[in-house]
């Protein structure tokens, strides 16, 4: 299984649209990251699984930028690019949702939305730091119902909404931009049953979508509902990448604490 | 939350109003409209430090250096002055001043990670010891005459004090709800990490914040001065207290990510109405820190239930 998965990561390599080579990461001289390889292609999910701490959610920075790889090399369509801050993978059309999703909890859903990219007004032809409200407001409910989220009210404080909604908000703040890789860290984390099958279903129509997908997460049922492709960390590394087709959970979970299928 | 802020609002109008009632009853020389024209004045110069404070409250900070700022930068102004500086000239330099005091608050508690308690607790005690020094802990008096106007004119039947306190108000009130920085401040208060994660430029918005507070403080300096006439070192001793009351008791959280500019108006005018109006009823002065203490509390406790109301503590 594994000498199948190793050929199988080689093969991708060529067609990759975002590939990660040698890359380390070090935290106070613990190691996290340890020549970890991964490849995502075009309009699939990948889902990363594996233990706590095997580097999965690093792994997931690094390409968002809010972590700084030690060592390594990270290609976009076959080219180097430079991510050393969460601008610069944005600028690259790459969008995460996080793990405790980064809202901020007074201010309001557009507020939320478009934080750090707000749509400004223009007088006399000159640009301004002036918010256009409207604008963003009417994007906001626009992105929310090609969602089949019709309900949310624009301006309502974030805190005041649910888990779930909350998280519909954080994956429409990502969308809203067009990205071509969104990163997904745990996106049904103490969820109930019910708002996790919300998620997820807004997960696959982001696939529908044609964007290209990695998924953290240590629900393996969730990952063979919506993964194409797994890889699976121990101990910092990819140990196996591959397509989740004709396996089942148990090889998966063989690998995540074994080593091995 | 918004009924809570709402119903917060309210409550603080109708205290006003109550008091004002209460101490019309009192005495014959509250309500006048030239009594309510001191309060005016006396209250601009807390309204605009208010302001300053509230944008510093939003971001989850704090600035206890406006008192030494407003001395320090209203001494430089003066001195300015005495040395035959132009009154714009002046003006703009005691306001500069301000500005850089702030910025040297907001580079150590953005670019060095301190926390801004400590920052700006030290740098009050470099400011006021600077300004002692600098004047010998005298007065500076005589100053061009063209000044009072700042602090004594009128514009129509409104003081220019309090013209500049409410051109603050509004001015602070757009930044926030209408502009990137006023987002982007209440989400760095609000959640540091996530406002990072998303490209808000914390550490700028951080040194800003702190660069308008000192810029406010250094403008009500300007309106003191210009009241007294006299420059002193111990002008706006103990302001500190007053500020942050208004701003809490105002609605704007301790904990950041909120930010009320009309609550910090009531809080800066109730405030005001109060001083004034115990002093009117022959209560000594020292009872009114005793007031504003004790209301200070009670507004830090209905942050904390109105938090807890929506379980963010």
């Amino acid at each position: 299984m594994i000498n199948q998965t190793r050929e199988t990561a080689g093969a991708l390599m060529a067609d990759a649209l975002v590939q990660l080579k040698g890359i380390e990461k070090h935290f106070s001289g613990k190691i996290a990251l340890d020549r970890a390889e991964l490849a995502l292609r075009r309009g699939e999910i990948l889902g990363l699984v594996g233990d706590n701490g095997a580097g999965k959610s690093t792994m997931l920075k690094i390409i968002s930028g809010v972590l700084k790889k030690d060592a390594g090399e990270i290609l976009m369509e076959g080219q180097a690019v430079r991510i050393n801050s969460p601008v610069h993978s944005r600028g690259l059309g790459i969008e995460m949702v996080y793990q405790d999703l980064s809202l901020c909890g007074s201010l309001n859903v557009w507020e939320n939305i478009f934080l750090g990219r707000y749509q400004t007004r223009s007088f006399f032809k000159m640009p301004s730091p002036v918010l256009d409200k409207r604008k963003m407001i009417k994007m906001t409910v626009e992105t929310m119902a090609s969602l089949g989220i019709r309900r949310l009210d624009a301006n309502a404080p974030v805190r005041n909404l649910s888990g779930g909604e909350q998280q519909a908000v954080a994956i429409c703040r990502c969308l809203l931009f067009h990205p071509r890789v969104i990163l997904l860290d745990e996106p049904t984390a103490s969820m109930a049953l019910k708002e996790r099958q919300k998620v997820l279903e807004l997960v696959r129509g982001l696939k529908e979508r044609g964007r290209s997908i990695i998924m953290v997460t240590h629900n393996l049922e969730e990952l063979f509902q919506v993964a194409d492709r797994a890889a699976v960390f121990k101990e910092g590394r990819a140990i196996w990448q591959g397509p989740l087709r004709g396996l089942k959970p148990d090889d998966v979970a063989r690998m995540m604490f074994v080593g091995k299928a | 939350m918004k009924r809570f802020e709402r119903l917060q609002r309210l409550g603080l109008f109708i205290f006003l109003v109550a008091m004002c009632l209460f101490f019309s009853f009192m005495s014959p020389y509250f309500a006048t409209w030239e009594n309510f024209t001191n309060i005016l004045v006396q209250s601009a110069v807390l309204i605009i430090v208010g302001a300053g404070v509230t944008l510093v409250i939003a971001t989850a900070g704090i600035d206890l250096s406006i008192g030494s700022i407003l001395a320090l930068s209203s001494i430089i102004m003066a001195a300015a002055l005495k040395a035959g500086a132009g009154l714009f000239a002046g003006v703009a330099l005691g306001i500069l001043s301000g500005a850089v005091m702030g910025l040297v608050n907001g580079l150590g508690v953005a670019g060095l990670g301190i926390s801004p308690f400590i920052v700006t607790l030290g740098a009050a005690g470099i400011y006021r010891a600077l300004a002692l020094i600098f004047t010998d802990a005298r007065p500076i008096y005589g100053l061009p005459l063209d000044l009072r106007f700042w602090g004594t004119g009128s514009l129509g039947p409104f003081p220019v004090s309090a013209v500049i306190a409410f051109a603050v108000v509004l001015a602070a009130s757009l930044l926030i709800a209408w502009t990137r920085f006023g987002v982007n401040l209440r989400a760095v208060g609000d959640n540091p990490q996530g406002a990072f994660r998303m490209g808000v430029p914390i550490r700028r918005v951080l040194v800003w914040v702190y660069v308008l507070s000192g810029a406010a403080a250094a403008l009500a300096g300007v309106v003191v001065t210009a009241r007294l006439n006299t420059a002193e070192a111990i002008a706006g001793l103990g302001m500190e207290l007053e500020a942050i009351a208004a701003v809490v008791m105002g609605g704007t959280s301790f904990f950041g990510g909120e930010a009320s500019i009309s609550g910090t108006l009531l809080g800066a005018l109730i405030i005001g109405t109060l001083a004034n109006g115990l002093t009117i009823i022959n209560v000594p002065s020292y009872y009114q820190q005793l007031v504003i203490g004790i209301v200070f509390i009670l507004a830090v406790l209905a942050d904390r239930i109105k938090r807890r109301e929506s379980n963010i503590i």
